[in-house]
């Protein structure tokens, strides 16, 4: 049991991480994987790998695509933070071999599992310091000193080229290794090496810079590891340091053997709050929901939404736009809208803004309308606005459509043959390349055919300040559109106009109904009442 | 030792060559092979890299044999692409310089093989100038992201950044311009915080601000002046606007724009009322190669963007007296947008003087994204108009630039799917007719299919240009220099 203590705690740890991933932050892991389209493709892999850091970039990537299916990203994200932990143990031990201060070892992947719950951290950053890690054992593997320095001086550029900038990892842990683990302090090869070593770290970045076309900073530092170019250097020092001082650690605290209990649980105590606080700091509940929410819209489950909702009512002007979508697609809107917490025409069709988040969102509610370009360009420019310039899977799914609903087959072909090269998007790509030059098989989807019928068919100018005018017009062209009624009621309802609302209110006639909805008739009672008073 | 090498040597290419498919019981049709790009008939110049092609088929082998009386060019290869070795390609080109070569594709389809009907490669004799500069970027509304100018040697596959977004802090860049194609005569523009008009002038950079207090903007589109000491200029006040209906995207207009000199020995700004009038909106200009007219599109101002479809430019010229930066008085009009029901866009004259090609579209100034937008020209002795019937497609043809001898045009079209556009090169010969144009060859065919970006604004060049992306980068951290 005792020989196996190291194995059962990194197993309880790595369920841990399991745990969380899959039942309490799976939203995050859709989140991640909607903004990037794995393929493959040799193209691909030559795009990916062609930068400094590249192979790490194209194995998180290949890592992400899984997150397709949380529970299976929870897996991944637990097994590569065991082998964080299982490396540094590794080099560790092997610097002193009867250490009782092994849970030390945990604290860089506790430090990773709270940066992971930022959705902007990449696996990038996960997948390079694997890398580093295992090339750094190697390098303690090596018994002859002069094969260590060609090993340090030859694979120390070609990590940089690999991994980025962590390499300097690498050289530093391999010097570490070189003076406490082999205590090769004074030999030729150990100072060649070193000088070597230092010189690299310190000048083929710059050096790189004349050749490369990236900023300095980022050569240094490294690429992919945030989803933001720019990004405070704490957010690698405070792995790469743990990561480089425990293994000193090891070699430098005393080893305690006589209160090897003690050492072990207040370590034990200190690992589990350094959790806690991790995941304290870490953990954000409100945008687990806003994503749960835009899950749930992406994939069309309405009802959960409202149940969603009926427990605790959204305020967040994106999960507000995605309730209302949910309720116009049950067709409750008209009846309930006003159960829910309601901001203002906001939370029913929200602003354009520069940003890859919330034009998904807003793009999902104009396709469910019938404003087929005005999704097509939502969705785009999220695309676009992707601070690391990934494609995305969902993006080009709803491109695809937009395209075929639009009758602009060549293009929905380049999507949809683009997407025919992805794991997870494979099967929509084959089924919908189908539909393509086939009026028939279209007109037969539900779905893309009734946004035909609805989608405009004379010429607008789209105008974020007269929302009414686009939605009366869609509306006008095909009044069975009750989405579009509804939409327009709500925007006049929630900006006040309840003129406008009196005014629109007869055109409902061809909807329907079977009775009139409550919200329109407390709105009617309410401005009937005003006009008495006025008159 | 050494005959034993040369044993397996010979042993090792005969396996390898009769592995190679070769065709047989070759069943001849009468159709084109079903190639992307489309090559079949097509005029080309004998310095272009090599034309590599796919079949859009199910073959898994292709032969395609090349022949121009003695010279032949034969390429035999699995798989439904096919990429012509650079060196054999470059042999047979300069053998055929001048000449037409018969061009015969066989493809193995379900273990059948088909001959299609033979066409022609004209090689003209014509050298294209080497180098063609263009923007990457997606066909985007309003965001940006991950713009690149690059440099492509059109004789080969070899192509370099001019300016990256990576070392310019992700600011927008506008297109790459040159001056008589001369590689030591360009301008772009980079926008942002630390942005500027970057001038390679002899080969040295500078970053100016071009802007004073009388112009409404810094510069859009832009033109050299033939010895370089000037810019021409327009300044815009730019608004992008959406279409809702399914064959339309983006509409970009102009609700102010004006027209100016800048002198770039003098860092100063010239100007006239006839090019800055405020109820008028003046665009696009360009010198003639003689550098005594300035020709450019204009409009009335209109009530935008409701009357955006009344809003058509019609082509005038004024003349420009560089010794002493003066303006003409009178304007001349070139084309008549009231008359012919047209607005006219990118006035460009040839190196020779001859021609001028410009962009015609329904309405507005952003053909780009018109379908309907076609390349025209003019010839400047008779005035007569040539529609250029083989060159257009039935999507947005436009953004056209000359090379040097005034017998290639690169212009970019949206003809493959509606949305991405590509450069395509044409032959005008020296009767002034118009060859079938063809897209820039690329090192492997399936590229065009892959690729999720346009080529904006091609230009063509006699040469190298002489920086890169870091010295851009390096002179982003420059202060501008200011004009008056």
């Amino acid at each position: 049991m005792k020989q196996y203590i190291n194995q059962i705690f990194s197993l309880i740890f790595g369920l841990a991480v399991f745990t969380f991933f899959a039942f309490f932050y799976q939203y995050h892991l859709y989140y991640q994987e909607q903004y990037q389209l794995f393929l493959f493709t040799g193209d691909y892999f030559t795009q990916m790998s062609y930068h400094i850091g590249g192979l790490a970039a194209y194995l998180g990537s290949f890592l992400t695509q899984f997150f397709y299916y949380p529970k299976l990203g929870a897996i991944i994200i637990a097994i590569l933070l065991v082998i964080i932990q299982e490396l540094i143990l590794f080099l560790s031990t092997m610097m002193k071999r009867q250490s009782y201060w092994t849970l030390l070892t945990f604290i860089p992947s506790i430090i990773y599992w709270n940066m992971l719950c930022d959705e902007n951290t990449m696996m990038t950053g996960v997948v390079g310091l694997i890398i580093t890690l295992l090339a750094a054992s190697f390098y303690m593997l090596i018994e002859n000193g002069w094969t260590r320095m060609v090993y340090l001086i030859i694979f120390a550029p070609l990590l940089f080229v690999m991994v980025g900038g962590v390499y300097v990892l690498f050289i530093f842990l391999s010097l570490v290794i070189e003076y406490f683990y082999f205590e090769n302090v004074t030999s030729t090869s150990a100072i060649i090496g070193t000088v070597g070593g230092v010189l690299i770290a310190v000048f083929l970045p710059y050096m790189c810079s004349f050749f490369v076309q990236a900023p300095l900073n980022r050569l240094y530092w490294g690429f992919d590891w945030y989803r933001f170019p720019v990004v405070g250097v704490g957010f690698y020092l405070y792995i790469w340091v743990s990561v480089a001082l425990i293994p000193i650690l090891f070699v430098v605290i005393p080893d305690m053997k006589k209160h090897a209990f003690f050492c072990t649980t207040a370590q034990f105590v200190g690992v589990v709050l350094l959790i806690v606080f991790a995941l304290y700091n870490g953990y954000n509940r409100q945008k687990e929901e806003i994503m749960n929410y835009d899950f749930l819209i992406r994939s069309k489950q309405w009802d959960k939404v409202i149940q969603k909702a009926q427990k605790k009512s959204p305020n967040t002007p994106m999960s507000v736009a995605d309730l209302n979508l949910a309720l116009a697609k049950t067709g409750q809107m008209s009846d309930h809208m006003f159960d829910f917490f309601q901001r203002d025409p906001q939370g029913l069709l929200p602003d354009f803004q520069r940003d890859f988040t919330l034009p998904l969102v807003t793009s999902e509610i104009y396709y469910q309308l019938g404003f087929v370009n005005t999704a097509q360009r939502y969705a785009f420019e999220a695309m676009e606005a992707t601070p690391d310039y990934q494609k995305s899977g969902r993006v080009l799914r709803r491109l695809a459509e937009t395209n075929l609903i639009n009758g602009e087959y060549k293009v929905a072909y380049k999507y949809l043959k683009i997407l025919q090269k992805s794991l997870f998007y494979r099967k929509f790509a084959n089924r919908t390349m189908g539909l393509l030059w086939n009026e028939k098989a279209i007109n037969a989807d539900p779905e893309y055919a009734w946004l035909r019928k609805c989608r405009p068919q004379k010429d607008f100018l789209f105008s974020e300040a007269e929302k009414d005018m686009m939605l009366g017009t869609l509306f006008v062209h095909n009044r069975k559109n009750r989405m579009a009624f509804e939409y327009l009621m709500a925007y006049y309802l929630l900006t006040g106009n309840l003129q406008q609302f009196a005014k629109c209110f007869p055109l409902g006639k061809s909807i329907g109904y079977d009775h009139v909805p409550y919200t329109y008739q407390q709105a009617l009672k309410y401005l009937g009442r005003q006009m008495k008073q006025s008159k | 030792m050494k005959a034993r090498f040369y044993y397996i040597l010979v042993w090792m290419i005969a396996i390898f060559a009769a592995c190679t498919p070769q065709p047989k019981d070759v069943n001849k049709v009468s159709a084109l092979p079903p190639m992307y790009p489309d090559y079949p008939d097509i005029t080309i110049p004998y310095n272009i890299a090599p034309l590599n092609f796919l079949l859009r088929n199910d073959a898994d082998a292709i032969e395609v044999v090349a022949q121009c009386g003695e010279s032949v060019l034969q390429v035999n290869k699995r798989g439904h692409e096919i990429c012509f070795p650079i060196a054999a390609w470059k042999k047979f080109m300069n053998e055929a310089k001048g000449k037409t070569a018969d061009v015969k594709v066989s493809a193995r389809i379900n273990g059948r093989w088909v001959q299609y009907r033979t066409f022609e490669w004209q090689i003209a004799a014509d050298k294209i100038d080497p180098y063609l500069s263009y923007r990457l970027i997606e066909p985007d509304y309003e965001v940006w992201n991950h713009l690149q100018l690059i440099e492509r040697c059109v004789e080969n596959f070899e192509e370099h950044v001019i300016c990256d977004h990576n070392l310019v802090d992700n600011s927008c860049m506008n297109c790459h311009v040159y001056g008589n194609q001369d590689p030591k005569l360009s301008l772009f523009y980079v926008r942002g915080k630390n942005g500027g008009t970057i001038l390679n002038r002899n080969g040295k950079l500078r970053k100016l601000d071009i802007k004073n207090s009388q112009m409404i903007s810094a510069g859009v589109y832009v033109g050299f002046h033939p010895s370089g000491r000037y810019g021409v200029f327009s300044s815009n006040i730019i608004i992008p606007a959406f279409h809702a209906v399914d064959s339309k995207r983006l509409e970009v207009y102009d609700t102010k724009s004006d027209i100016f000199v800048a002198d770039f020995d003098r860092n100063t700004i010239y100007s006239c009322p006839q090019l800055s009038d405020s109820t008028v909106l003046e665009t696009f200009p360009t010198f003639s190669p003689d550098g005594k007219y300035i020709y450019f599109c204009t409009a009335r101002r209109a009530n935008l963007p409701k009357e955006i479809k009344k809003l058509k430019y019609s082509l005038c010229r004024i003349s420009f007296n560089a010794a002493n930066h003066s303006f003409g008085t009178k304007v001349d009009t070139i084309y008549n947008a009231r008359l012919k029901g047209h607005s006219v866009c990118h006035p460009k004259v040839s190196p020779d003087g001859k021609w001028l090609v410009y962009t015609v579209a329904d309405y507005g100034t952003f053909p780009i994204w018109h379908r309907e937008a076609d390349l025209q020209m003019m010839n400047l002795k008779t005035g007569a108009i040539d529609r250029l019937a083989t060159v257009n497609s039935n999507r947005s043809d436009t953004y056209h630039s000359w090379s040097s001898n005034s017998r290639w045009l690169v212009f970019a079209s949206k003809r493959d799917d509606g949305l991405y556009g590509k450069p395509y090169f044409c032959y005008i010969d020296r009767a002034g007719k118009a060859h079938k144009p063809f897209v820039l060859p690329q090192k492997y065919p399936a590229f065009y299919d892959d690729n999720l970006k346009s080529f904006n604004i091609p230009e063509l060049s006699k040469g190298k240009l002489p920086f890169n992306a870091v010295d851009i980068e390096r002179l982003m951290k420059k202060e501008n220099e200011k004009f008056k």
